[in-house]
């Protein structure tokens, strides 16, 4: 490990693992239940459901794939910020979380771009199973989309103005802990509610 | 560095490529004429592979030495498995178990008789199967020793044999109708046009909107279901679990919804005799539809007839439904709601039916055998015999 990698990490621990990233991995097992919970009980409405859409039958394919390529890509540039505040080089660093910060919001927009045209056709939360379902589960992980794009942002303005490095650069590997953790969700929410 | 024991940023386009190439794959699957569960298997199962490679690389599980993050980690993806373990079975279930395309050729034979010695003229309404609602009749062979002509009644569309026959008169009049048929739910149309959907609202001498119907009925709309087809299933569901199928209580197959109301038994005509009133009620226009159940197996006959219903839900057309089959499968009991069975053979649609010419008796309750009238008197004296091949080379092929 460099010294800066060092420095990331500057407490010991009697886990050994930094207390920061133990509490970001405990609220992430958290997360896991809150969205598991949700999932769950899709699955269970749709395999009560007298109907449930085709792929394709409601949701537009080829949106969601590119919405799902843009938070794959987003997944990439916050690693490599992490790997740019483990080396301590805050050009890098903030083109990489910059960039993550607007394919975030892109992935943002094209939701609300989606859901814009769902309102249109009437297709509401109340609209029948499919649509509650759709609308909850798409809807939090929005809410998570957004509050991992504050959180970035915050970090991007502590970077530019000089105060993240070196004592507080551990905190883009916790964001990205979080970031990735947010692409997962999405991961497992599109082919199910989108390809199959 | 560039060792995949160490991250680097090479390794993190790798990793990336390889997201992105498995979620095309995965898009492209679900474009692919698979089967549902190898679709579902295969897909969910991409997903797997991104969901552990984004947290083994990106959240940087693999390179973790500390024994509590893995500890804390494995936690989520256990939670992540156990839900899988539900979702797979949940998605499989709601693939339909019913056949969806069947070649058969189906025998409708019997004799009416034995007529009364003093008779002076009978007249017989024999129905006959047609092309409709995805059935298509490729060969239609009467035989039948009178002259004969086909007619056709204006309400529901349905056709059949009518013959005359006048003194002096045979013992009895035997009749055959051979059938080769195709039963595939992917040429149907279910339009309506909305006019005729008017009628599907009105109610038949025995088959009618009681007090105790629209209460049951209101009660299932009022259980929170918004939708036609929500309010259908809450219909559906409802009939399966207040009948029993008996034919051993006096009284069952008439099609009678005051009876099955009361009494709670019957067989499929009384199981649907409730469910069309319900849906009814609700303002859905539903049908009643009769022929034969032919069961799996490649010849047999056929014990006798069976019904089944639709109700009509805007934008998709006539749905199908069939409870009492449910109430015997229960495990089929997904399928048979909204699922095509192609191993139904129609003969005709609707109830209290006025035939062509018109018939001096009462409006027909249920047209599956033949209607006959002695003198203008209706005559229940026949035998009837059904039975059914399915051509061997397209049992092959499925």
């Amino acid at each position: 490990m460099s010294d800066a990698a060092a420095l990331a990490h500057p407490l010991d621990t009697t886990t050994g693992v930094p207390n920061g990233k133990l509490g970001m991995w405990t609220f992430l097992a958290s997360e896991v239940m809150f969205f598991a919970g949700l999932i769950g009980a899709s699955i269970v409405l749709r395999a009560g459901a007298a109907h449930w859409p085709h792929p394709g039958e409601e949701l537009v394919i080829p949106i969601g794939t590119v919405n799902t390529f843009i938070l794959i890509l987003s997944s990439m540039t916050m690693v490599l910020a992490h790997a740019a505040s483990v080396e301590g080089d805050r050009r890098r660093l903030l083109a990489t979380l910059g960039w993550t910060i607007l394919l975030g919001s892109a992935f943002l927009g094209i939701k609300a771009y989606e859901y814009s045209t769902k309102f249109a056709h009437g297709h509401l939360p109340s609209s029948g199973i499919f649509w509650s379902c759709y609308f909850v589960l798409t809807g939090f992980h929005a809410l998570h989309v957004l509050g991992g794009i504050i959180t970035n942002g915050w970090l991007w303005v502590e970077a530019a103005t000089g105060r993240l490095f070196p004592q507080r650069a551990h905190y883009i590997e916790l964001a990205g802990l979080y970031w990735h953790f947010v692409d997962i969700v999405w991961i497992l929410l599109f082919p199910l509610l989108y390809l199959i | 560095m560039t060792s995949i024991h160490e991250p680097s940023v090479k390794l993190y386009l790798w990793i990336w490529a390889w997201l992105a190439g498995l979620m095309l794959v995965g898009v492209l699957i679900s474009y692919l004429p698979f089967p549902h569960t190898l679709n579902v298997a295969l897909i969910l199962g991409l997903s797997v592979v991104k969901v552990s490679l984004v947290a083994l690389y990106y959240m940087h599980l693999r390179f973790e030495r500390v024994m509590p993050v893995w500890v804390v980690a494995i936690f989520p993806f256990f939670l992540l498995f156990l839900a899988f373990l539900v979702i797979l079975p949940g998605i499989v279930h709601a693939e339909s178990v019913l056949l969806a395309s069947r070649d058969v050729e189906l025998v409708y034979a019997g004799e009416v008789g034995p007529l009364p010695a003093d008779a002076q003229e009978v007249r017989v309404w024999i129905p006959l199967a047609r092309s409709r609602d995805g059935q298509q009749i490729l060969e239609r062979e009467v035989r039948v020793g009178y002259p004969s002509t086909i007619q056709q009644e204006s309400v529901y569309g349905n056709e059949f044999l009518y013959v005359v026959v006048a003194k002096p008169l045979p013992q009895t009049l035997p009749f055959e109708i051979r059938y080769r048929a195709r039963i595939d739910g992917q040429g149907r149309s279910a339009d309506e046009p909305q006019e005729g959907l008017r009628r599907y609202l009105q109610p038949t001498r025995l088959m009618r909107v009681t007090e105790e119907v629209e209460e049951q009925a209101r009660m299932v709309a009022a259980a929170g279901q918004f939708s036609v087809r929500d309010q259908a299933k809450g219909i559906y569901d409802h009939v399966i679990r207040t009948m029993v199928y008996d034919r051993t209580t006096p009284g069952w197959g008439q099609g009678d919804t005051l009876r099955a109301c009361r009494v709670g038994r019957g067989n499929c005509t009384d199981f649907h005799s409730l469910f069309i009133p319900m849906a009814h009620a609700l303002g859905i226009p539903a049908r009643f539809k009769i022929g034969f159940q032919i069961p799996k197996g490649d010849e047999g006959t056929l014990p006798g007839y069976h019904c089944w219903a639709e109700f009509y839900e805007p934008g998709a057309g006539w749905v199908p439904i069939d409870a009492s089959e449910a109430w015997k499968h229960p495990e089929n009991r997904e399928a048979y709601f909204g699922g095509f069975d192609a191993s139904k053979f129609l003969v005709s649609v609707g109830r209290d039916l006025e035939l062509v010419p018109r018939q001096a008796g009462e409006p027909v309750n249920i047209f599956f055998d033949p209607y006959v009238e002695v003198d203008g008197q209706v005559f229940e004296g026949r035998q009837l015999q059904f039975s059914f091949v399915e051509p061997s080379e397209r049992r092959a092929r499925r």
